[in-house]
């Protein structure tokens, strides 16, 4: 170092070694971002540097010749740089920003979970005066598959609907909790059945009168109460069974959120600076003389946006917490009943204890020793002599963490297929239209901005209420 | 022409060479918004590729710079009704540290204020983009000598003679800040 000529630069030198440790410099571009900065979109051939050059160089040959024709090639060059000027990206994200603040309507369609489909609208009518002036509508559906052909698929709805002058909600598809529950049980908590000889199932409805655009916004499903984890039905020999499984159920509140958010004026800003970091791969394309695409793909870091969090968590501790009764019939010898009770904390990580899989020893004695030797405690209750209790915990039940694996890939298959296009128009600078595709196999969400599109029948209550309605007003 | 005396070439060459420095230089003025550098990024080199026949000098990078500062202006004059989010210069209290800078030791209070920060990297990134890949690496990025030596393919003696004149350079930048 050079500090024992320069007593001056010694001192520069210990003061950039000061700074260097207070103060950040920006990051490096890796490779990607190197790479985008050369995909610039070229301006269209008609403006291109070849017919730049051309008038320049006829510029150049003829300017001092007519004031006349100079200044026409004058203009002629600026019209051209003119139609040379990129639209950035950040343009074309400004202009999505403002057009966010109009009416639109956001559409979700084929969004296929291969035993649930989802499909709805959000319609955002922005065209009065004020706030209290807006339309707010909208209309979720869940198909749940029929996994036997021999019985209906169920279409579960939930519509919001806020208007200066009415608002309500109507859900068709709240139930209880079914899992386990027999048939002819389910058919009276769910008010349809007993299932037609057509094997017809429908779900109970109801209809509450208030506001409640804000509760959406904040739980979008919540009216679907503990619908609808897993519903069997049976009618003679025939048995159907439909799933919306916690994790698609995630999935699809997640969705909805960020729309809402996205549409919000007062998280739009946040929602899409997440987009833009999230986004690895952002191109601008020129469609036409003033008319640009936004494309914007592989979200690799789509966790920044919070779709889900799909971590398979260790549940071990969880699970010796577990509590498994056996029911036990010393007369016949049969377990007729069995129930498995785990710490309320497991439910929430998605994680399921399996105790089917077990193959119990059937006779008391060999149960009772082989339960010893595994399991942390076991009670026997022998005083009912028609029936003993098996009491077993710290139980190394298997799991399946089927639910945060789904996750996983759908996030995964998020990361890599998920795109997003807007379309945009500089000579408006303005946004009528963006795509989002490539949630799940086909699945998207078009937005259609300035303009929205509702039939007003679906705005009043009758047209969705049937006799068998139940209407009560919001508390 | 020949490929090497070929402008277009010569342009994305010192382009792909420089890019760090152009993108550090935005990103200290526009807030770091990556997004945002990235277009200006994008803005440079499709300027930058569309004049390259314009390119009258040996070394294009101080050409790139002055195109890179016009986008910058640019950029500052669509957006003068919002508050500027990068780093202001501020020339007479950059003056004041230039000062300081080769008598003192500065005290960590005055590291801490972000005015005092802005001024230096201000400074830093208006140096050339080897100025600034040398002390970037070795005041920031906490490289030894021989490392940046391996890297710039010179020897470590260079290294040091070359790092004496970049901390002379960002003095010099430092006190001449421009607002």
């Amino acid at each position: 170092m050079s500090d024992c000529h320069d007593p001056q630069d010694a001192c520069r030198h210990r003061n950039l070694e000061r700074i260097g440790r207070a103060v950040a410099l920006p990051d490096r571009a890796d490779a990607d971002r190197q790479a985008r900065w050369l995909q610039a979109p070229l301006p269209n051939p008609s403006a291109g540097t070849r017919k730049e050059s051309s008038f320049m160089r006829t510029h150049k040959r003829f300017a001092l010749a007519t004031t006349g024709i100079a200044a026409a090639l004058v203009l002629g060059f600026w019209l051209a740089v003119g139609h040379a000027t990129p639209v950035t990206a950040a343009t074309i994200f400004d202009g999505f920003r403002a057009a966010l603040a109009q009416s639109l309507s956001m559409r979700i369609a084929d969004v296929d979970f291969g035993n649930v489909q989802v499909s709805g609208e959000i319609v955002l009518d922005r065209a009065g005066p004020g706030p209290q002036d807006d339309t707010q509508y909208a209309e979720v559906h869940v198909l749940m598959k029929a996994d036997n052909p021999e019985w209906n698929d169920l279409d579960a709805v939930l519509v919001i609907t806020q208007t200066p002058t009415d608002a309500w909600q109507y859900c068709r598809g709240n139930g209880g909790s079914c899992g386990g529950v027999p048939g002819e049980l389910l058919s009276n908590l769910f008010g349809a059945p007993p299932p037609a000889p057509s094997h017809r199932v429908t779900f109970t409805e109801y209809l509450i009168r208030g506001r409640a655009w804000n509760d959406f916004a904040q739980q979008p499903l919540d009216q679907f109460g503990v619908m609808p984890a897993d519903l069997g039905f049976s009618q003679g020999d025939s048995a159907v069974s439909y799933t919306f499984r916690l994790e698609q159920r995630m999935v699809v509140e997640q969705l909805l959120r960020f729309l809402l958010q996205l549409s919000d004026t007062a998280t739009a800003d946040q929602v899409i600076a997440g987009l833009k970091q999230a986004a690895s791969d952002v191109r601008v394309e020129r469609t036409g003389p003033t008319t640009y695409a936004l494309r914007t793909a592989r979200f690799a870091r789509i966790g920044e946006l919070e779709f889900v969090a799909p971590v398979v968590p260790d549940v071990s501790a969880l699970v010796r917490q577990t509590l498994h009764e056996f029911h036990y019939d010393p007369q016949t010898g049969d377990v007729p009943w069995t129930r498995t009770i785990p710490p309320a904390e497991i439910g929430a990580t998605g994680v399921g204890i399996i105790a089917d899989h077990v193959n119990w020893p059937t006779q008391p004695d060999a149960l009772i020793a082989y339960l010893e030797q595994r399991a942390a405690h076991v009670e026997v209750n022998r005083t009912n002599p028609r029936q003993w209790v098996f009491r077993v915990t710290g139980f190394p039940f298997p799991t399946s963490a089927a639910g945060p694996e789904w996750l996983g890939r759908f996030v995964q298959s998020l990361r890599d297929s998920l795109t997003l296009a807007i379309d945009y128009d500089s000579a408006a600078h303005t946004v009528r239209r963006a795509e989002f595709r490539g949630i799940g196999p086909a699945g998207r969400i078009t937005l259609d901005i300035g303009q929205v599109e509702l039939d007003p029948a679906r705005l009043k209550s009758d047209y969705w209420t049937t006799p068998a309605t139940m209407i009560s007003d919001s508390k | 022409m020949s490929a090497t005396n070929d402008p277009a070439t010569a342009v994305q060459r010192t382009f792909e060479a420089c890019g760090q420095a152009f993108c550090r230089y935005f990103a200290v003025r526009t807030g770091r918004d990556v997004h945002l550098v990235d277009d200006l990024m994008q803005q440079l080199w499709l300027r930058a590729h569309l004049n390259a026949r314009d390119l009258r000098e040996d070394n294009a990078e101080p050409w790139l710079w002055r195109i890179a500062q016009n986008l910058l202006r640019e950029h500052r004059r669509r957006k003068s009704r919002t508050p500027l989010d990068g780093a202001v210069a501020e020339p007479e209290f950059a003056r004041a540290i230039a000062q300081r800078f080769d008598t003192e030791e500065l005290p960590a209070e005055l590291l801490a204020r972000k005015e005092v920060r802005d001024q230096l990297l201000l400074a830093l990134t208006e140096l050339s983009a080897a100025d600034q890949e040398l002390l970037a690496g070795f005041y920031f990025e906490g490289r030894c000598q021989a490392d940046l030596a391996a890297l710039l393919s010179m020897s470590v003696r260079a290294v040091e003679g070359r790092l004496y004149r970049a901390r002379l350079a960002l003095r010099d930048k430092l006190a001449h800040l421009q607002s």
